[in-house]
């Protein structure tokens, strides 16, 4: 008895290890979000709705010779003038400096090479379906996933649904010669199933640097067959990435925190090595988190976060809405506590722009770059705004 | 078994016998293995011919004949052919195992426990297999290969059903009553770590996870029908095997001894059995619900409570419900997927309110 009872005792602490094991990894695992994005390309800028009209002068004050600035606060205005679907697209649109469509009718020039005839391709993750349009050769593309929302042509193609509940047979229904994905990409046995009958399967690995552009569309140029369009697509972003980035240089940084905002309570802070520290250091901002310490992604606890007391909250608009809004966003325990909940300074961006690290990256950055410094203003103004009631 | 003690043990406990209780006259049972058989055939063929890739029938069976070498002069493309040999016949083929595993799983812990609420999840073989495909997802050791996953859920489960009988086993004899408390508790456990994981997990895992404890068959590749296959099959007969041992030990542990029932023995071989088809059927499949629940209370209101015919029945309604089912979850929303546990929660909620009510009604006794 006495044997048997110290046996299930053993049996309860090596259920408590591997309980503490599961959670010990989970904390450590490095994945990155990758969450569906909307089909708006709502720029909503920083803070709630009111203020946005501050904002915009705030931005347009500080305004230097630069065309994504100037873009970035037209899209604003045009935002807040219509908040229709079409209207935000005809904003993404216009966030597109010029230099990208030269780029584009200079690739159109080199006639030489082209995509093989009778290529059927299908995108399973919207940077890559972005890609595909930015290389010209939305063309053949027969269908894509959820997820695969921009640009806003691409959700008039068959929606396979979730990119890891794929349906094999309905894939070979569209009869495709190539398949493009992310490791999301599955079930496993559906990739098998159909590299069995013939469709090539490609999985492109998650990068969580400024250099994923280029490498997504280097290798999509490369499989495709228009390696040199890709060549000159790669050094567009590049070009861009390095002019955003040099504009976005900042001697008096934000610290940011990118709050991964889910539904059901528990949200997820993001860290050292995922998209989001990657995206705030190249827009001049400090990941509050990795300097606190976080690596990958961490539930959020009250207490931390008022201790790492962040000047700015950057969200995935999905994400804030599905948590309910600003109001909602304040409402959870310690958000309202730090210097970002008291503003409260709010950066919402769209999903697939924010963290698809697609062919926009540095559009991205640049509005990034912006609203940080339009908080940076307010900061000032209000810290006037006290010295002067003083 | 003989049949000495089970005739003796008749006229004692009449309730027991097979006909005692039955809702239809016993004329309707070659019926109803009749219009089970038919049931399944149908269900085969339409799961063959049906799918979001159009095939003509005559290329089909150009395509089935052509593949047993035999050439009809039939011509299909090898679209056509990846289409229905690929993908059709293993995916029809694994959900007729995994329904039947379930379906007999179910009978014979329901037997075994005497509880009619008993399911293959309950000795642990679920939990254990979606707690170590969880752990396995946030991890990220599933990109190693396409085994990962269905071996991590096969381990996972067989460890944890081990794990719950070593426990209530531990006082020498394996109490059934002791091992359902254990079971649900366990669970519970597992539960409760699973959810810790998933909210850990990132938007990617945290689908890739829940769409795994959804069910699904889309991934059944011919590889999963050869390793699972032998599995379940080898469960299924030592099951049916256990039928006479099982129908004595409805009694009582003491009663099945006296009888001449190797009573640990018995119990140890329908929990592994138990276990092996579930487990296996998990591997590839995912969490499939109800089925393991809703078959054996299907066919036990035609076919009496006689494990000898209930088990196979159940093994055959089973593989009726997860061929229906599947077949929903591969058009309804085509060309996405639904998840096949859906489907099954969707068919066999109201079957089985239907079956208590009309159980209530027409049965007194017994379950």
């Amino acid at each position: 008895m006495g044997c048997s009872f110290r046996r299930s005792s053993v049996l309860v602490v090596i259920g408590l290890l591997i309980a503490w094991l599961s959670a010990a990894s989970a904390c450590s695992s490095d994945d990155q979000s990758q969450p569906q994005a909307q089909p708006q390309a709502q720029a909503q800028g920083v803070q709630e709705q009111r203020h946005q009209q501050e904002e915009v002068t705030v931005a347009v004050q500080q305004e230097q010779p630069q065309q994504a600035r100037a873009s970035d606060a037209a899209a604003e205005q045009m935002q807040q003038q219509d908040q229709t679907e079409q209207q935000a697209a005809a904003s993404e649109q216009a966030q597109e400096p010029p230099s990208q469509q030269q780029a584009q009718q200079q690739a159109q020039q080199e006639v030489t090479e082209s995509v093989a005839e009778g290529t059927r391709l299908i995108t399973l993750f919207g940077d890559l379906t972005e890609i595909v349009y930015a290389l010209g050769a939305e063309a053949y593309l027969v269908a894509r996933d959820t997820s695969s929302i921009y640009p806003p042509e691409a959700e008039a193609l068959p929606n396979l649904g979730f990119a890891g509940g794929l349906n094999a047979e309905a894939i070979l229904e569209l009869e495709p010669t190539l398949v493009l994905g992310t490791p999301m990409a599955g079930p496993p046995g559906v990739l098998e199933q159909l590299e069995q009958a013939g469709v090539e399967v490609l999985i492109f690995e998650d990068v969580n640097t400024l250099e994923a552009p280029q490498i997504k569309i280097r290798r999509i140029g490369g499989v495709l067959g228009i390696p040199m369009r890709a060549e000159a697509l790669a050094l567009d972003v590049e070009k861009r990435l390095e002019a955003v980035m040099a504009d976005a240089a900042n001697d008096k940084p934000l610290s940011v925190l990118h709050v991964y905002t889910r539904r059901g309570g528990l949200q997820l802070v993001s860290g050292e090595g995922n998209r989001a520290q990657a995206m705030i250091e190249a827009a001049g901002g400090v990941d509050a988190a990795t300097a606190a310490g976080i690596v990958g992604w961490v539930p959020l606890t009250p207490e931390a976060l008022v201790a790492a007391d962040p000047d700015v909250y950057l969200v995935m608009d999905r994400g804030l809405d599905v948590v309910g809004g600003v109001e909602g966003l304040l409402q959870i325990p310690g958000m309202a506590e730090t210097r970002a909940g008291r503003g409260p300074y709010i950066i919402s961006m769209p999903d697939l722009y924010l963290l698809g690290f697609g062919p926009r990256l540095p559009e991205a950055i640049a509005d990034l770059t912006g609203y940080l410094r339009s908080v940076q203003a307010e900061i000032a103004g209000e810290l006037q705004d006290e010295t002067q009631a003083e | 078994m003989s049949q000495g003690p089970l005739a003796q043990l008749r006229e004692r406990r009449p309730e027991l016998s097979a006909d005692a209780d039955l809702p239809f006259p016993r004329v309707l049972g070659p019926i109803f293995w009749a219009v089970m058989s038919a049931g399944l055939i149908a269900l085969i063929l339409l799961n063959l011919t049906l799918g979001a890739f159009d095939v003509e029938i005559p290329r089909i069976i150009g395509v089935l004949f052509g593949q047993l070498g035999i050439d009809l002069g039939i011509d299909y493309s090898s679209r056509e052919e990846a289409v229905v040999w690929v993908i059709r016949v293993p995916r029809m083929l694994m959900a007729m195992l995994v329904g039947a595993g379930l379906g007999i799983s179910g009978a014979a812990l329901q037997g075994l426990f005497r509880n009619p609420l008993a399911d293959p999840g309950l000795i642990g073989v679920s939990s254990g297999a979606s707690f170590a495909v969880a752990l396995a997802i946030v991890v990220g050791i599933t990109s190693w290969g396409l085994w990962v996953q269905p071996i991590a859920a096969f381990l996972g489960g067989l460890v944890l059903t081990f794990l719950i009988y070593g426990f209530a086993r531990r006082s020498g004899r394996a109490q059934m009553a002791t091992m359902l408390l254990v079971g649900i508790a366990v669970n519970a456990l597992l539960g409760a770590a699973i959810s810790f994981i998933l909210s850990f997990s990132d938007d990617a895992e945290l689908r890739d996870i829940v769409f795994w404890l959804l069910g699904s068959l889309a991934g059944s590749l011919w590889d999963f029908v050869y390793y699972a296959g032998p599995l379940i099959l080898i469960a299924l007969i030592v099951l049916i095997r256990q039928a006479g041992p099982l129908n004595l030990l409805t009694l009582g542990d003491a009663e099945a001894r006296h009888l001449g029932v190797r009573v640990q023995r018995t119990q140890l071989l329908i929990v592994s059995a138990a276990a092996l088809a579930t487990g296996a059927g998990v591997a590839v499949a995912g969490v499939v619900g109800f089925i393991g629940l809703i078959a054996p209370h299907m066919v036990r209101l035609a076919v009496g409570p006689d494990h000898r015919r209930l088990m196979p029945a159940s093994a055959l309604a089973g593989a009726i419900l997860v061929l229906g089912a599947d077949l929903g979850a591969r058009t309804i929303a085509a060309p996405a997927e639904m998840p096949l546990g859906v489907l099954t929660a969707i068919i066999g909620t109201p079957v089985f309110l239907f079956l208590i009510d009309r159980s209530r009604r027409s049965l007194a006794s017994g379950f």
